[in-house]
């Protein structure tokens, strides 16, 4: 009879809330044709938006009473509560319960940061996910996909740690990257230390110090300290860059496509050659119209992929 | 047009809804009322009505008799007749005569029991003025998630704009949020 679950109002919200986000055009153009499909639909969409302004008048009451939390006390979802809310200076993290076995993903393409309640923050680089799960007594991220930037505030009640497939990382204060490749995955430590193991395998840990790369692979972990320059390099996507150096063209392929739906394929003739330069991530045609100038192979670009060859 | 029905018709939605529950079993209430919308928000040119109220109660009837012509409902005269004697005796609750003040705290207890991701982005939305793309920045989630809970409260808002005052429970929506979660 009423309301909870008719199809039509619940549509409706749905553009209310998509049209405040801003549409596209031919999202604009499906909406239209919904609202004049039927009457219903027109005033289904013509309430809900009617309610999404009344929250508008909500604001002119009371702001502080928006701030209550009745469900239960909670901590640390608004710094400062009401007051700061009322200056516009609000600050917002993470609270713990929106934490709670938190995901969050990027698409390809996209970067993130992510700031979390406890003054560290992760970077999410493009198509990778993570579940983020902070408690009383430990706080613990788990990249199943994807690489991260960590920035770690040091919490001595609370052990920061990384699980990477069956690979555990812990740091007490540390800024670093954490890549999860199909076969292996690689940690590059710019600050602080990381405490690295097995799951499962005490005996396995190492300690992998500022300035030191880690890869581990099925045969096992390499930790080696590396030039500032190569630890630079395999963090320049925080700036939007790939750097390449001397990489094959079909290993300089496959990390573009991380980033770019546009995908770029190598002709078995070019995969070998071997590629130098700094490039824009989300730029895989001056890369690639570069990169076969200089190797004086062919490239056809297209609207959805690019050959080089 | 839309702050005009946000304050003047919304409000009384869920006494015209009551009203259609008691007086004509035989429509489809949600149609009735989103019909209503589509009619008051095609029609009405707001300086010209009087009272809100009473004319959102007429549109709701006359919408209602035509769906029971449509479907053929028999005794039509009698259910007219009854239902629009009822529509002169539906006068405003001495709540409603007290103004938008009631409603206004009405709107804050609804924002205050909805599940807190959603009141979250309400209150950034809404009272610090984000936009949906700076709520996904700070709170660390895509815009994606921003707008599928932003839409959700609204839901849930409008769920409670159909209820009757002080019968609002949005408990229910909650649990099943967490176990989606977990």
């Amino acid at each position: 009879m009423s309301n909870p679950s008719n199809p039509i109002d619940a549509a409706a919200a749905d553009w209310v809330v998509r049209r405040d986000r801003g549409l596209s055009a031919a999202e604009t153009a499906e909406l239209e044709a919904w609202l004049a499909a039927d009457p219903r639909q027109r005033g289904a969409f013509v309430r809900a938006e009617a309610a999404w302004m009344s929250l508008d008048r909500g604001r002119a009451l009371d702001p502080s009473l928006l701030m209550r939390q009745p469900m239960m006390a909670r901590r640390g979802l608004l710094i400062g509560g009401g007051a700061a809310l009322a200056a516009g200076l609000a600050s917002v993290t993470l609270s713990p319960l929106l934490v709670g076995g938190k995901r969050i993903a990027t698409g390809v393409g996209e970067g993130r940061r992510v700031p979390l309640e406890d003054g560290s923050s992760l970077d999410l680089n493009t198509d990778s996910k993570v579940k983020v799960r902070f408690d009383r007594t430990s706080r613990q991220v788990d990249l199943s996909q994807g690489e991260v930037w960590f920035e770690v505030s040091r919490d001595a009640a609370r052990p920061f740690r990384v699980d990477v497939g069956l690979l555990a990382l812990s740091a007490d204060e540390a800024d670093f990257s954490v890549r999860r490749d199909v076969d292996r995955v690689r940690v590059n430590v710019e600050r602080g230390a990381v405490r690295l193991q097995r799951l499962g395998l005490e005996a396995s840990e190492r300690l992998v110090e500022a300035g030191a790369v880690a890869v581990a692979d099925l045969r096992g972990v390499a930790v080696s300290t590396v030039a500032p320059a190569v630890l630079q390099a395999n963090l320049a996507w925080r700036t939007g860059a790939i750097v390449l150096d001397g990489v094959t063209l079909a290993e300089a392929a496959a990390e573009f496509n991380r980033y770019n739906a546009r995908a770029i394929t190598v002709g078995e003739a070019a995969r070998e050659l071997r590629v130098v330069g700094v490039f824009r991530a989300r730029e895989p045609e001056a890369f690639a119209r570069a990169a076969a100038a200089s190797l004086a192979v062919g490239v056809q670009v297209h609207s959805d992929a690019i050959y080089i060859g | 047009m839309g702050r005009w029905i946000a304050g003047e018709i919304l409000p009384h939605e869920a006494d015209v809804r009551a009203w259609l529950r008691r007086s004509l079993r035989l429509v489809e209430i949600d149609d009735v009322i989103q019909e209503s919308y589509c009619r008051i928000a095609a029609a009405v040119d707001p300086q010209t009505i009087a009272s809100p109220r009473a004319y959102f109660f007429t549109t709701a009837r006359n919408v209602a008799l035509d769906q029971m012509r449509k479907n053929r409902v028999v005794g039509l005269d009698d259910v007219a007749e009854l239902a629009w004697s009822n529509v002169v005796d539906e006068s405003p609750s001495p709540e409603r005569l007290a103004g938008g003040r009631l409603e206004l705290r009405r709107i804050n207890t609804l924002i205050e029991s909805l599940p807190q991701r959603c009141r979250t982005i309400f209150v950034m939305r809404k009272v610090q003025g984000l936009s949906q793309r700076q709520i996904a920045h700070k709170l660390g989630v895509t815009e994606n998630v921003v707008e599928k809970q932003a839409a959700k409260g609204l839901r849930l808002l409008l769920d409670a704009v159909a209820a009757q005052p002080g019968r609002v429970k949005l408990e229910q929506p909650i649990q099943s949020d967490r176990r989606r979660r977990g």
